[in-house]
């Protein structure tokens, strides 16, 4: 029987960075020799584009459009570093489903047994926005993804949204879903950034999985249509996403999360909204959080 | 080989798994030479009537197992149609020997605009508690609709976690209508459920043969009683007890190739119970293979040999005086894919002359990939070609169309509806829901028998016909009854 890969989820707000997290830590563990498949769940379909030079691919959805039957190998392309790329697809804005999308799309990779075939290390499910429906959750339910892994900013709304992603993980806990790994906190400028989400991680007994600072290399890696770990190898930023895919590799013990309540999640983000305005005025204030 | 894939919650459906298809007109012949060369196109149709769902056909698989209930996860309306297999397995249980049919018990969660909106997962949780405390059974099904796949409702988890607090199978059956056109996939999905959560490893081989059929009379017992072993029926009038130990039976039969492929695939791929490799025994030529394929498997060809010979003596004297009282005879079959084959053996053996036949849909290929178990070969091996051989989900409108320009002598049909297009054109028509009616030897005298008094006594159709209003116009009854298959506009 062949082995087991390891699946995990990567989910965040929209416009977050996942994508680009994503395709670094997927170019990373395959830079370690891994054999991974990264899996776009996004009617955008552009999760893998910076692991194939920027272009796009056909998706498992435009292929069921033109035909009933599909095999899942036409869906699969490979990018850098032998990477099998494979995008869900999904309808046009503002028509359709793009929840049960997702379903069909995942129902007909495991109906053919495409991961044990391509004898996988890793599968990793890019996921688009928040949990808003059952569809959504479908990688981290039914035994698909082990480990969730939760993009977000400092930014009150990506904080939401990942405080929503716990709580769909919470629900599907008891019946064998996935549990969550931890946050990678993205877009860090300011300490006072890296506080916020260190707040947060705390109340929500989870852990950050790694800072990931706001970088022009990523913006110009990603404008040339590749991953900083292709286009930059050297640079500071890569060394990061490095470090990033070796914890999520060392990563064996995912826990269920404490999703703050809507009342405590305002009151949270209220003492923030005044230690913000101390911090912008320059008020002398005790340390909140740990790191400062 | 298909692989039979128990590890994805939801079956593959027909049309991706085997390549089934539900448009086609032309010969028998003609459409074996398309499969065997990997040339069989299904036909879109450019107007259909309304088709069966999938979640009936799942609900018609698990409801008539005798200690289990069933959920239809979704609006009420899903489940209107469900009584219709609690007066199945009420009429039928007499002839599997159950003098007392209990009460069917089956729920629908009747899920609301709200719950599609919110979700439906603490309904069905609340749901199968409150069903298994009041019912007590030995294994809960629920299948899926339409409403509860869009909104992606974890039923999987929702079953897994009731399945171990309440110390029964609680088993997820994904069937929702929009999947697949051809109707047994809800079958599949049922078996797929059953193969997933209810069979057991095999812990020892048991003398009993699986008999993967719907409800008709138990023909199997007396030839089995011979071979010293036993009918395990699945799934009608089994218990979640019999289904958890078919993994132990000494081989798997169908009544019909299309119905038994998928969960016969399954035991034979992941608990070695191999399926007979025969079509099933309808027609003399047809039974005796099939006979000899069981005494070939279970080491007893002997017991084969002796049973053909009784059987032979027995029957075949009264099947040569049916032939002569039939000779020259007319007929149309409209039926199931396998069943169907079997009834235009059966009807070739008895001298009648198939005029052509309307079947739901086609396998070029089987679960357990054998052509030797393939009824329409088998059928045209035996008896030659058919003409008129339509593959049609129950298009109503093209089998008027096509009954109104054959009028053959009598219209065979298998399902409750059909025979009604008959009987109103005239035509004698004969519904025979048993589908154990015409197997084996004295299948054919009873098949004989039936035929030659429907068309002795058409007194009634003909009156009939001049009373009736036929629904569909002059304009439609002048067209090819096939002008709108084949055409994607």
């Amino acid at each position: 029987m062949s082995k087991q890969p390891k699946q995990i989820a990567i989910y965040g707000k929209g416009g977050i960075g996942k994508s680009t997290t994503t395709s670094n830590i997927s170019a990373a563990l395959s830079d370690m020799g891994y054999r991974v498949m990264q899996f776009g769940c996004d009617p955008k379909a552009d999760s893998t584009n910076t692991l194939r030079d920027g272009a796009s691919i056909p998706t498992i959805l435009d292929l069921l459009r033109e035909k009933k039957k599909v095999d899942a190998h036409e869906a699969i392309f490979t990018g850098y570093n032998n990477i099998y790329c494979v995008e869900a697809g999904g309808p046009a804005p503002g028509v359709g489903c793009a929840g049960r999308g997702i379903i069909t799309a995942v129902q007909l990779l495991k109906q053919q047994r495409v991961f044990e075939e391509l004898d996988l290390d890793y599968v990793i499910y890019d996921v688009l926005g928040d949990v808003v429906c059952g569809g959504f959750a479908v990688p981290i339910r039914e035994g698909i993804a082990q480990h969730v892994f939760t993009v977000t900013s400092a930014d009150f709304m990506a904080i939401y949204a990942a405080n929503n992603l716990f709580k769909g993980i919470q629900k599907y806990s008891n019946a064998g879903g996935a549990l969550l790994g931890g946050v990678i906190a993205n877009s860090m400028v300011h300490p006072y950034q890296s506080e916020i989400v260190d707040d947060f991680v705390r109340r929500t007994h989870t852990q950050v999985m790694q800072y990931v600072p706001r970088s022009i290399t990523v913006t110009q890696s990603e404008l040339g249509g590749k991953t900083t770990i292709e286009a930059s190898p050297q640079s500071t930023q890569a060394a990061i996403y490095r470090q990033l895919a070796r914890r999520i590799d060392e990563h064996h013990q995912s826990a269920v999360p404490h999703p703050l309540e809507p009342s405590e999640l305002r009151d949270w983000a209220a003492s923030w909204a005044d230690t913000l305005v101390a911090i912008e005025s320059g008020e002398v204030r005790e340390a909140v959080g740990a790191g400062i | 080989m298909p692989e039979v894939n128990l590890h994805a919650s939801a079956v593959a459906v027909r049309e991706i798994r085997l390549n089934t298809i539900t448009g086609f007109t032309g010969k028998a012949t003609e459409l074996l030479a398309q499969q065997r060369c990997g040339g069989l196109v299904d036909q879109p149709r450019s107007f259909t009537q309304c088709l069966g769902c999938s979640t009936s056909n799942a609900a018609c698989m698990v409801t008539l197992v005798q200690d289990g209930v069933v959920i239809s996860h979704g609006p009420v309306g899903c489940s209107s149609c469900l009584h219709e297999f609690a007066f199945t397995y009420r009429v039928n249980a007499p002839l599997r020997g159950i003098s007392h049919a209990s009460q069917r018990h089956i729920y629908s969660t009747n899920l609301s605009e709200e719950d599609t909106v919110f979700g439906g997962n603490q309904k069905l949780a609340d749901t199968i508690r409150a069903v298994a405390s009041r019912d007590d059974p030995r294994v809960i099904f629920i299948i899926t609709t339409c409403a509860s796949g869009i909104i992606g409702d974890d039923v999987e988890g929702i079953a897994d976690q009731a399945e171990e607090e309440l110390g029964i199978p609680v088993v997820a059956i994904f069937c929702e209508g929009f999947r697949s056109k051809v109707w047994t996939s809800g079958f599949d999905a049922g078996y797929h459920g059953i193969a997933r959560k209810l069979v057991r490893p095999p812990r020892q081989k048991r003398p009993i043969i699986n008999v993967i059929n719907f409800w008709g009379s138990d023909i199997f017992s007396r030839w089995f009683k011979r071979f010293d072993v036993t009918p395990n029926f699945i799934t009608p009038y089994a218990t979640a007890e019999s289904l958890s130990y078919s993994s132990e039976a000494l081989a798997s039969v169908q009544a019909c190739t299309t119905l038994g492929s998928y969960l016969s695939g399954a035991l034979e791929q992941h608990y070695g119970v191999p399926a007979l490799r025969a079509a099933p025994p309808y027609g003399v030529a047809a039974t005796d293979r099939w006979l000899r394929a069981l005494g070939a498997l279970l080491g007893k060809p002997e017991v084969a040999e002796a049973i053909i010979a009784d059987d032979h003596e027995q029957f075949l004297p009264q099947v040569h005086e049916l032939r002569a009282r039939l000779k020259g005879r007319s007929a149309y079959v409209t039926a199931g894919a396998g069943h169907g084959h079997s009834l235009l053996a059966v009807l070739a053996e008895l001298g009648i002359r198939a005029q052509g036949a309307s079947l739901f849909h086609h396998d070029p290929v089987n679960d357990f990939d054998n052509e030797d178990a393939d009824a329409l070969v088998a059928m045209v091996h035996d008896y030659g070609d058919v003409p008129n051989l339509s593959i049609c989900n129950k298009q109503e409108f093209e089998l008027v169309n096509v009954l109104n320009r054959i009028r053959p002598d009598i219209l065979l049909a298998r399902h409750g509806g059909m025979t009604l297009w008959g009987a109103k054109l005239g035509i004698p028509s004969l519904l025979i829901g048993d589908e154990h009616f015409g197997m084996g030897y004295e299948g054919l005298v009873n098949y004989g028998e039936a035929i030659l008094e429907s068309v002795e006594n058409d007194e009634f159709v003909k009156n009939l016909s001049r009373h009736s209003v036929n629904p569909y116009s002059k304009w439609w009854l002048e067209q090819p009854p096939y002008a709108f298959l084949g055409d994607d506009t």
